[in-house]
Order: C-alpha cells, then sequence, then structure tokens
C-alpha cells in the first residue's frame, strides 16, 4: 500500500485544480469579447445605470438605445425614483433569416432609492441618442457650500 | 476604473444580423453615440465601425456604476456576395442600422425554361 503524504499546510492538491478552473471561468466573464449587456449572468432585461453626484444635483444615466420618450415612463414616489418602459422587438417581419442576435427586448423597471435632499419638484429627465439623463436637483440646504474664510 | 488610465478601452456592441429581400440588415446597439463620433470604413474586405461617445457619468464621481465605460469598435470581414457600392449606414436613438446589399451576381435568378 502507498502512503501519501499528508499535507496539513494547504489544502489537497485536487482544490488547487478546482481553484485554476475558478479562475479561468471568472477570466471569460471579465473578457471584453463578450458584448455588455447580452451575457447569460449579466443584467438581461435590465438596462444598466450611472449615478452621479456633483455639487449641485445628482444625475442618474441609463443606456436606453432604440427607445423613443412614448416607450419610457419615469416616475417618482417618496423617495424612489422609478424607471419603466418597454424595449420593442427590432424585427417586424418574423421571416426574415437571422443570423446572430444579441440584443435584448422585452419589458424593463429599475428602481433606485433617491438619497435624502433632493428636490422632488425640479426632476428633469431627457432622452438623447439613446442615453436617458434624469437630473436631480439637491434643495438648496443640501447642497455643499464653500464658504470663503477671510483673512484679518 | 483606474483614475489614472486615460487611454479609452473599446468594447463590442451587441449586434443583430438579419437577411431581407436584398439585403443585409445589421443593427448595433451603440448608446450615446451620435453622428460625430461614428466612423465607418470599408477597406477591402474589411468593414470597420468605430463610435465613440462622450458619457458625462464616465468621468464624474459615481455613486453607482454599472454602465460599462469605453467607446465601441467592431470589425466585420465581407465576402463577395456584398456590394460594396451599396452599404447604407443610419443612425437613430443610439442605434446604428446598415444596410448592406447583395451583389447581383449572387442574387436568385430565375431561368425561364423555354418550349420549343
Amino acid at each position: 500500500m502507498d502512503l501519501m503524504k499528508r499535507n496539513t499546510r494547504y489544502l489537497p492538491s485536487s482544490w488547487n485544480n478546482l481553484r485554476s478552473l475558478q479562475k479561468e471561468i471568472n477570466s471569460l466573464f471579465d473578457d471584453d469579447f463578450f458584448p455588455a449587456s447580452t451575457g447569460l449572468f449579466d443584467r438581461t432585461y435590465s438596462p444598466a445605470v450611472d449615478v452621479a453626484e456633483n455639487p449641485s444635483e445628482y444625475v442618474v444615466t441609463c443606456e436606453l438605445p432604440g427607445l423613443s420618450e412614448s416607450d419610457l415612463d419615469v416616475q417618482v414616489a417618496e423617495n424612489v425614483l422609478t424607471i419603466k418602459g418597454e424595449k420593442k422587438d427590432s424585427s417586424e417581419n418574423q421571416n426574415d433569416r437571422w443570423y446572430k442576435k444579441e440584443s435584448w427586448f422585452g419589458s424593463f423597471q429599475r428602481t433606485i432609492p433617491m438619497p435624502s435632499g433632493v428636490d422632488g419638484e425640479k426632476i428633469q429627465a431627457e432622452l438623447e441618442s439613446g442615453i436617458l439623463r434624469v437630473t436631480l436637483p439637491k434643495k438648496e440646504e443640501a447642497k455643499t457650500k464653500q464658504i470663503s474664510v477671510k483673512v484679518k | 476604473m483606474n483614475e489614472n488610465n486615460t487611454e479609452k478601452t473599446f468594447r463590442r456592441a451587441p449586434c443583430d444580423i438579419r437577411k431581407e429581400a436584398d439585403k443585409i440588415v445589421m443593427r448595433l446597439e451603440m448608446p450615446g453615440v451620435d453622428k460625430s463620433g461614428l466612423d465607418i470604413n470599408v477597406d477591402g474586405d474589411m468593414l470597420r465601425i468605430v463610435g465613440r461617445r462622450a458619457l458625462e457619468s464616465e468621468k464624474s464621481n459615481c455613486i453607482v456604476r454599472e454602465i460599462r465605460p469605453g467607446d465601441y469598435s467592431m470589425e466585420y470581414s465581407l465576402d463577395k456576395t456584398i456590394d460594396r457600392d451599396s452599404i447604407d449606414a443610419h443612425l437613430e436613438k443610439g442605434i446604428l442600422t446598415l444596410y448592406l446589399g447583395i451583389s447581383e451576381a449572387v442574387k436568385p435568378r430565375k431561368i425561364k425554361v423555354l418550349s420549343k
């Protein structure tokens, strides 16, 4: 009978194999070869959102290629901003022969909790070349103010 | 993303390709790209599409960042079926649609049978 050396300090070597497999799979998903927002575990049916802050306002940016104003519904209730809509299928004719289809279509909804200090009355939304931009101006008291210090 | 990294990254846009009666229709989703940022080139058998965009949120102080930064760049090789002279492009609402005409030589032709 062969005796196997027991390695007490490290996990058995089969774990290392699994670990390297995990690493390889992870690196597959990091690769830019896959188009964004259509991957298997990506946010399919849910558009990507950025939220940025500057001294006077918050800006919510959302990627919505191909949508027009009538497909979109932007709502503000209490402290939640909701972006709802439907991305329509681009193919009018079902008989067309497809070589490739990577884009998604369907209805989606994103809800974003708004930070405190947003002036709900002054929220504006605009849609330009497939990008929705919602500006949430801060209330006067929430704005960061610079106070100049006078040296006497 | 690394703050010091000023070089922009490129990625592929989601692409749909379908065949219509006498043309191939390509539909590329490139939100944020407008006419001035778009560059389409046909060089021999190579179709190159570059879409540059300037997203405001890429530069600013982001609380949530889901949109993958970077510009779009795709390369496709064209074969004999595509008529190089009948390529049309249309950009609307962040979607680029390319109409690639199929050359006459490969279109199916009906041959009449003449009976004597």
